[in-house]
């Protein structure tokens, strides 16, 4: 079953003004990902792999083409259906003093209630999941600002799949974090792939690391088209090394 | 937050109210026996009638408006620091009480000049007429900065805008004062001391119904506002229509800025310091608890000022301003430290 469709899709910077004109990041994206994998873009800087995670988010105008998630086209959802279908984790730092982490992951229920954001035991029960599942439960109480670059990383994990979205995209979700740390999350990413069924899109610069624990790589590099494959098909027929520029070899 | 802490801290919040709403009534410039003030306002007679002029023609339309001054400012400032990001905005930033200032330089420069009276002469119609040209002024700034809303993407840029208006409103501003003759430029500095005696009994009403609507409409933007605590971006994947809700915020906050200003002045630093101090105090960034917790502080601070602006012995009473100020930045410190030591020793 199809999760995201990207049908030639343009990703860039649109000039308004008196000169319109646009800046295409690549060429257009022809790209799929079915439900239950895990996905890695990858590429080098500048490539425009932050900007095509914004565009699916929709928090970035496409210059043209479509994005497909479950079906249904991003254009005709509402901001409110959205949230419902997708959930993002980015490098935003969130620097507020007094939330905690059960607050935080809380969040992820805002679609499902009311201004009054009163949660019902039900809404409760799946904040406490989420948390368990990412291991945060003993942090509930912490202050989110108080804890490591890895377990605030979780708590923005937690709070995706309190969400409840069947699509989760994470940009960068192991840039700040320590070798032990970007294992671990790696792991519990594609534990949740397996065990929920969740789809992921992630992006990360380190290849090795994700590797082995992806079903698909998503190429990204200037000018050049995105290309799909498992990993071990796109160094065998040497693509990695036409877009990162230097060989690679396991 | 525990329910438990949350009815204290609100109880605590209401006592302290209550008690210096009678301390307001009680005490002022002019000495009056409590006795006499008890019955002035449950027994009245004929033999108290200068007693009964002081308390419901001075006291009292006063208390109103510190009540309504002091939630009205704090709640703008709260929805702009949340909006913002940032601890330091306040009601001023946008711009808004300097077009306020503005419209009120503009009208001493042009009846000074031009029909060559001073407003300050003309008693009650003068005072409303720099209500009303304060009001025009802070409109047409809230309208400028509504349109420039809908044109820019960032939330940033928007400060900047609002923060050049104020530059731009302040200079001039001084141009028209550099003008102006020297009975309106008296009465310019002390509009811009700020009063909370500057509402006349008849106005009042008004200006009490424009900020209760305020009041009641901020409360209805409690989850706008905690999805924007986490960032544009995380509040546009929780469903928030950002630019729609960054309107509205800045709607409600200009709107509450300019009417307080238009009646009280530009009164500074309670938009300011009383969402830190309702912050610190409730422990929490839930606006559900804040923007009540903020109201409460500041009609707290605002009757503080006013008692202490109005101490005995002062001849008239003291400018807001500088109250505000004197009373508002040490606290403010205080809470900083104290937060910072908390910081310190948890980590």
């Amino acid at each position: 079953m199809e999760m995201l469709r990207l049908k030639q899709l343009q990703i860039g910077y649109a000039n308004q003004g008196k000169h319109k004109s646009s800046i295409s990041l690549t060429p257009p994206i022809e790209a799929v990902v079915y439900k239950g994998e895990m996905v890695a873009l990858t590429g080098p800087n500048g490539a425009g792999k932050s900007t095509l995670f914004r565009t699916i988010a929709g928090l970035h105008k496409a210059l043209g083409g479509s994005i497909e998630i479950d079906g249904k086209s991003l254009n005709t959802l509402s901001l409110r259906q959205m949230s419902k279908l997708l959930s993002v984790v980015f490098t935003d730092r969130i620097s507020d003093a007094y939330l905690n982490v059960f607050d935080v992951v809380a969040t992820g229920r805002y679609p499902y209630i009311n201004q009054w954001m009163k949660m019902s035991r039900t809404d409760r029960q799946i904040v406490h999941q989420s948390m368990e599942m990412t291991g945060i439960t003993q942090f509930a109480s912490k202050l989110f600002k108080n804890l490591s670059d890895g377990e605030q990383q979780k708590v923005l994990i937690a709070k995706a799949l309190a969400q409840q979205t069947p699509l989760i995209i994470l940009d960068e979700p192991a840039a700040f974090l320590d070798y032990p740390s970007k294992l671990n999350l790696l792991k519990l990413l594609k534990q949740l792939c397996d065990e929920t069924q969740k789809t992921i899109l992630l992006s990360s610069h380190d290849l090795e690391m994700i590797f082995r624990h992806v079903d698909k790589l998503w190429l990204m590099a200037p000018n050049l088209p995105l290309i799909a494959g498992s990993p071990i098909q796109l160094i065998d027929n040497k693509t990695i090394e036409k877009y990162f520029g230097v060989a690679y070899e396991l | 937050m525990s329910g438990r802490r949350l009815f204290i801290s609100f109880s605590l919040l209401v006592i302290g109210i209550v008690l210096l709403l009678i301390a307001n009534v009680l005490w002022g410039s002019v000495l009056i026996a409590p006795k006499a003030i008890f019955e002035v306002l449950f027994f009245p007679h004929d033999s108290l009638k200068g007693e009964s002029l002081i308390v419901w023609e001075y006291r009292m339309p006063q208390l109103i408006v510190a009540v309504f001054a002091g939630a009205g400012l704090a709640v703008a400032g709260l929805l702009l620091q949340t909006l913002f990001r940032n601890p330091l905005a306040d009601p001023s930033i946008l711009g808004i009480s300097s077009g306020a200032s503005f419209g009120v330089a503009l009208l001493l420069f042009v009846t000074g000049t031009f029909a060559g009276t001073a407003v300050s002469a003309l008693g009650w119609i003068g005072t409303l007429g720099i209500s009303l040209s304060a009001l025009a002024g802070a409109i047409v700034v809230l309208i400028f900065l509504m349109a420039v809303s809908s044109k820019v993407s960032h939330i940033v840029s928007l400060l900047i805008v609002g923060i050049m208006i104020a530059y731009l409103a302040g200079a001039l501003t001084g141009l028209l004062r550099f003008y102006s003759r020297k009975e309106d430029i008296q009465a310019f500095v002390i509009w811009g001391m700020g009063t909370f005696s500057g509402v006349s009994r008849s106005q009042i009403p008004y200006f009490v119904l424009a900020v209760s609507i305020g009041l009641v409409s901020s409360i209805f933007l409690a989850k706008p506002l905690n999805m924007l605590l986490l960032g544009e971006q995380y509040a546009v994947n929780l469903g928030l229509n950002t630019r729609y809700a960054t309107r509205l915020i800045i709607l409600l906050a200009g709107f509450l800025t300019a009417i307080i200003t238009a009646y009280a002045g530009p009164i500074a630093f309670i938009g300011l310091a009383v969402p830190h101090i309702a912050r610190n105090l409730f422990k929490t960034s839930d606006h559900l608890i804040l923007i009540p917790a903020s109201i409460g502080t500041g009609v707290i601070l605002a009757l503080f000022c006013n008692l202490i602006a109005r101490l005995p012995g002062i001849e008239g009473s003291l400018p807001i301003n500088a109250v505000t100020s004197l009373i508002g930045a040490p606290f403010v410190i205080a809470v900083i430290l104290r937060q910072h030591r908390s910081n310190t020793l948890s980590s």
